[in-house]
């Protein structure tokens, strides 16, 4: 067994070495330059962890070799992630990545966003998701050529705002994040208790796993409404929308404790009480008004437990936290008077969509993307 | 927004912290086998951070709610797990015993992180 280990770490690690020469850096624009250190960085520290395995007398020894094993499969699934995730998008780099990157920049710039801006690439096949281990940011191909989803981006930088270690300029808004799971425990302890003395017990298992489920849904409600609070009304439309068109369940219940994300009509009512909560009153009304009209007509509707899993109480906290959050770390919170240029542009698209005909607002639209590739963000 | 972006961090809290206990573990495992002692700080901040019930870390609270809901599935209560790691920790009691324990917590981790990287790739 120890031997044909070895060989996987020969094989893992000829592989971790070409991968190195895979880095097209003489057409990578200057902006993407970090990501390519970054790769090369890691490539080089998962070579060196696979030397270790070979060489240090510590993995030799039989007790340890189920840990060599589960440290080899850690260093494959970094490999592998690199190749497939990372250099595919920097060997199939574009003039559009290196323009949907700076206007990553000019939003993280007008928001006054606590990190380094991400870089962006056009190659997603799973919607906009952001890499937060190399900071990068991948997007649908032809997102590029439209503006009404663009307001996801403001929800995928905050990702790296939650996962970033030791850091001064965010660590405030982990502990909001912290404060609200405090909450959500005392909460779905009360509802325990309460269902064992008034239900008995009937709802105990889906209770205790969606207690579980909290923590990452946690994660997805903060940087929903990270993104309200910046970029406004655009992110909440951008979503109803995203979940017309996909079909997704809107009152989802979770059946294991492997349930990564929240139940649409969860995720929007959060959404809505953030909007009050920074005063558009109306734009939160009038999204209550659409996806209410939406689901009388797509056959959905709430199970009794449904209430217990998504208390209102608790949804209203969470926007409560997340806009203190915000604020400790300074970023700027959405106004509709503001000079921000990008922003405005998002919550304009959305006011021209549902107010023109489609043939007038994609007129607009065409031209507004053609201004928007040229801005500089100098 | 998709999938892939949350299990990202689910993946990267995971690894994080499998990787400080197998350490570890591989360092203690070598030291017993060579009658020679190991420094433990780091795993006894880890797990006192982790019994600290005034958690300020999401990445500790999602690491605490594994474990959590790993000892409940087995009706044993994660104080009393963690407060008897620690002790033993403390007291540099490192035995089959501690690193049993220790093991049972890497193998929760390892399967959240294989579970967060199959579901970025898309199997899952």
């Amino acid at each position: 067994m120890s031997n044909l280990v070895n060989h996987a770490i020969h094989e893992i690690r000829e592989r971790a070495v070409s991968l190195k020469g895979q880095i097209p850096i003489q057409k990578l624009p200057t902006s993407f330059h970090r990501i390519a250190f970054d790769v090369t960085n890691e490539l080089d520290k998962v070579i060196q962890k696979l030397d270790e395995l070979l060489q240090s007398p510590k993995y030799q020894i039989d007790e340890n070799i189920p840990y060599k094993v589960i440290r080899l499969q850690e260093l494959f699934q970094t490999l592998d992630y690199i190749e497939n995730n990372v250099i595919v998008c920097l060997d199939r780099w574009m003039e559009k990545d290196e323009r949907m990157t700076c206007l990553v920049q000019k939003i993280c710039r007008e928001i006054v966003y606590p990190l380094v801006p991400p870089t962006a690439t056009l190659i997603s096949q799973d919607y906009y998701f952001i890499d937060i281990r190399f900071y990068h940011i991948r997007i649908p191909l032809l997102e590029s050529n439209f503006l009404l989803h663009l307001p996801i981006l403001y929800h995928e930088i905050c990702h790296p705002i939650i996962s970033t270690r030791n850091h001064p300029k965010i660590a405030d808004f982990q502990h909001k994040l912290a404060e609200f799971y405090y909450q959500k425990e005392q909460l779905l302890a009360r509802s325990i208790i309460d269902d064992t003395r008034n239900n008995n017990s009937k709802f105990q298992q889906i209770l205790k796993i969606a207690d579980h489920c909290w923590i990452s849904w946690g994660i997805e409600f903060f940087c929903d409404l990270f993104a309200i609070y910046t970029s406004g009304p655009a992110f909440a439309w951008s979503y109803l929308f995203f979940c017309i068109k996909s079909g997704s369940q809107a009152f989802d219940l979770p059946t294991n404790k492997d349930s990564t994300h929240p139940s649409d009509d969860a995720r929007l009512c959060a959404m809505m009480a953030g909007l009050r909560l920074i005063g558009l009153h109306s734009d939160a009304k009038q999204l209550e008004t659409e996806w209410k009209a939406f689901l009388k007509k797509s056959f959905q509707s709430k199970d009794a437990k449904y209430k217990l899993i998504y208390p209102t109480e608790l949804l209203e906290h969470c926007a409560v936290f997340c806009l203190e959050g915000v604020k400790n770390i300074g970023c700027n919170i959405y106004n509709p008077d503001s000079n921000q240029s990008i922003t405005m542009l998002l919550n304009e698209a959305w006011c021209q969509f549902l107010n023109s005909s489609p043939s007038e607002y994609f007129s607009w639209e065409k031209q507004k993307i053609a201004i928007l590739n040229l801005i500089d963000v100098k | 927004m998709s999938s892939i972006g949350l299990n990202s961090n689910l993946y990267e809290v995971s690894r994080y912290y499998l990787d400080l206990l197998n350490s570890f573990v591989v360092e203690s495992n070598y030291a017993l086998s060579q009658k020679q002692s190991i420094s433990n700080s780091d795993v006894i901040s880890f797990f006192k951070s982790l019994d600290n019930q005034a958690l300020s870390e999401p990445q500790l609270i999602i690491v605490y709610s594994l474990f959590n809901y790993y000892y409940k599935q087995r009706n044993r209560n994660i104080h009393n797990e963690l407060n008897d790691i620690v002790s033993k920790l403390e007291q540099s009691r490192i035995d089959g015993s501690l690193l049993s324990s220790i093991a049972e917590l890497i193998e929760v981790l390892n399967t959240q992180c294989v579970q967060s990287y199959l579901k970025i790739k898309g199997i899952k």
